[in-house]
């Protein structure tokens, strides 16, 4: 059985040598080979005035007076609720992990006897939740487009029949706008070509305007 | 295509006794491989995706499909170009259609199913060898060879899907990056058999599995539109083309009609 294993080994080099070289060849010609993973990451973008609101009323909390630190940030409350659709579009899971904190917060305030202890925890859990709204550990690398999760909890994107059977579904028997119809076309070619991610891109893309 | 033609095709091709059941391995054998491929996965695309079928009850109509070729296959106990080459087509969406079902609907990581077909494969030959005493594709005389035959081709293709997914997820450089990757890899396992004294039977089987994902991006590259790198024929116009192909040289085959027993 010698000539097996030679056999064995001259096979592996020779399928290791050209994926070895390739795999450098690509490193060198792109670096960022992720780059459009890391596009579509989670998150809610520029957060600094919410941020700024927390740290006042961190501010005003610790002095002892709740009536002020409430005040402060029921101006919180009401720009959250403002700017809650646009966000929630951006990002379900990171708009979730932020509005549940700002929730502790607004009850810790407005309890009958607001408590140090708990005031002091929610204001700092809103504050970590707001500089990191999508921690990695809490709720994985979820991706988001257009508001619709494309990727399970550990990142691989979504199966792409799935998605196109969600989107089959909502159409229903309608004819959908030519916008949808497109998305739809789209979806189905990359799902052809065993491309979920761009597939659920244009499933979701197209899921989210039939929702409005 | 009309009944006459299909009757031309369906000719054994006259063979000496101790009849090879399975082709000898020429440029035409790996061209229409290749081409097969393509087809096969674009035809269980077209069902589970476009007709929106789903995924499972594809797997449920092709393995129905696939099971009726092979006894077809196995009825004619003779290499018959056209019925051979159905049922690679369709071991080829069958194939595909398990890894795809591990990896979609059971979730098993595909450097799980990667490892798993790997060690089905070996498994297969080491039983083979065990029973028969040789792996030769060029005596493939009796019932029992044919069907390890065809079962280490059913874990090539799996193998072959798993490892294609494998990499362009690994990579990310799409069907292009890939379809290098897998014709430098063939072209590396040439050089070995026609330079380095690698097996035949070694080349064989390994080129058989790389062929797989290399046929799906070269399907790719012609049927996606060019803002993502294809030629943009469209699957349709792809698959009538490779179709054209396959039937055009297993005529050829058919007509010729040369046996070539000889290494």
């Amino acid at each position: 059985m010698n000539s097996t294993l030679r056999n064995l080994a001259l096979s592996a080099t020779l399928i290791a040598v050209p994926a070895a070289g390739f795999a450098l060849a690509e490193m060198m010609i792109s670096p960022a080979v992720h780059g459009t993973a890391a596009a579509r990451s989670p998150g809610l973008g520029d957060l600094s005035a919410y941020t700024s609101i927390v740290n006042d009323t961190q501010t005003i909390a610790a002095t002892g007076d709740f009536a002020a630190a409430e005040h402060r940030i029921t101006d919180l409350e009401t720009l959250w609720d403002q700017n809650a659709s646009a966000l929630r579009q951006v990002d379900r899971a990171a708009w979730n992990t932020v509005d549940a904190a700002a929730d502790e917060t607004f009850s810790a305030l407005r309890a009958g006897l607001p408590d140090q202890a708990t005031v002091d925890a929610a204001l700092s859990a809103l504050s970590t939740a707001l500089d990191a709204p999508v921690p990695a550990a809490a709720t994985g690398p979820v991706q988001y487009v257009s508001g619709i999760a494309v990727t399970d909890e550990s990142g691989r994107a979504i199966p792409c029949e799935d998605l196109i059977g969600q989107l089959r579904t909502a159409i229903g028997s309608t004819t959908p706008v030519a916008a949808v119809a497109d998305l739809q076309a789209k979806a189905l070619e990359r799902c052809n070509a065993d491309d979920d991610a761009h597939a659920d891109a244009f499933s979701a893309q197209a899921l989210a305007l039939l929702n409005g | 295509m009309t009944d006459a033609t299909f009757a031309d095709f369906d000719r054994p091709v006259p063979q000496p006794a101790g009849v090879n059941r399975v082709p000898e391995v020429t440029p035409g054998f790996w061209l229409i491989k290749l081409m097969a491929v393509t087809m096969g996965e674009t035809a269980a695309d077209f069902l589970a995706v476009n007709l929106g079928l789903g995924l499972g009850a594809t797997t449920v109509l092709m393995t129905a499909v696939l099971v009726a070729a092979m006894l077809w296959q196995f009825r004619q106990k003779a290499y018959v170009p056209a019925v051979y080459w159905i049922a690679v087509i369709l071991i080829s969406v069958v194939g595909t259609l398990i890894t795809d079902n591990m990896t979609d609907a059971l979730g098993i990581p595909l450097i799980t199913s990667t490892i798993g077909f790997t060690l089905a494969l070996a498994a297969t030959f080491a039983v083979w060898f065990a029973v028969e005493r040789t792996l030769s594709i060029h005596e493939v005389f009796t019932f029992r060879r044919e069907a390890f035959y065809w079962l280490a081709i059913l874990f090539t293709f799996a193998l072959g899907t798993a490892v294609g997914d494998l990499v362009s997820e690994a990579f990310g450089v799409g069907f292009a990056g890939t379809g290098v990757l897998f014709g430098l890899i063939i072209a590396s396992l040439a050089l070995g058999y026609f330079a380095l004294g690698l097996g035949g039977m070694w080349a064989f089987w390994l080129c058989y599995i790389f062929t797989r994902p290399l046929g799906a991006s070269f399907g790719d590259f012609l049927a996606q539109p060019a803002e993502f790198g294809g030629l943009g024929l469209g699957t349709i116009v792809t698959s009538l083309a490779f179709l054209a192909v396959i039937a055009g040289t297993v005529m050829l085959m058919t007509s010729r009609a040369a046996p070539d027993l000889a290494e």
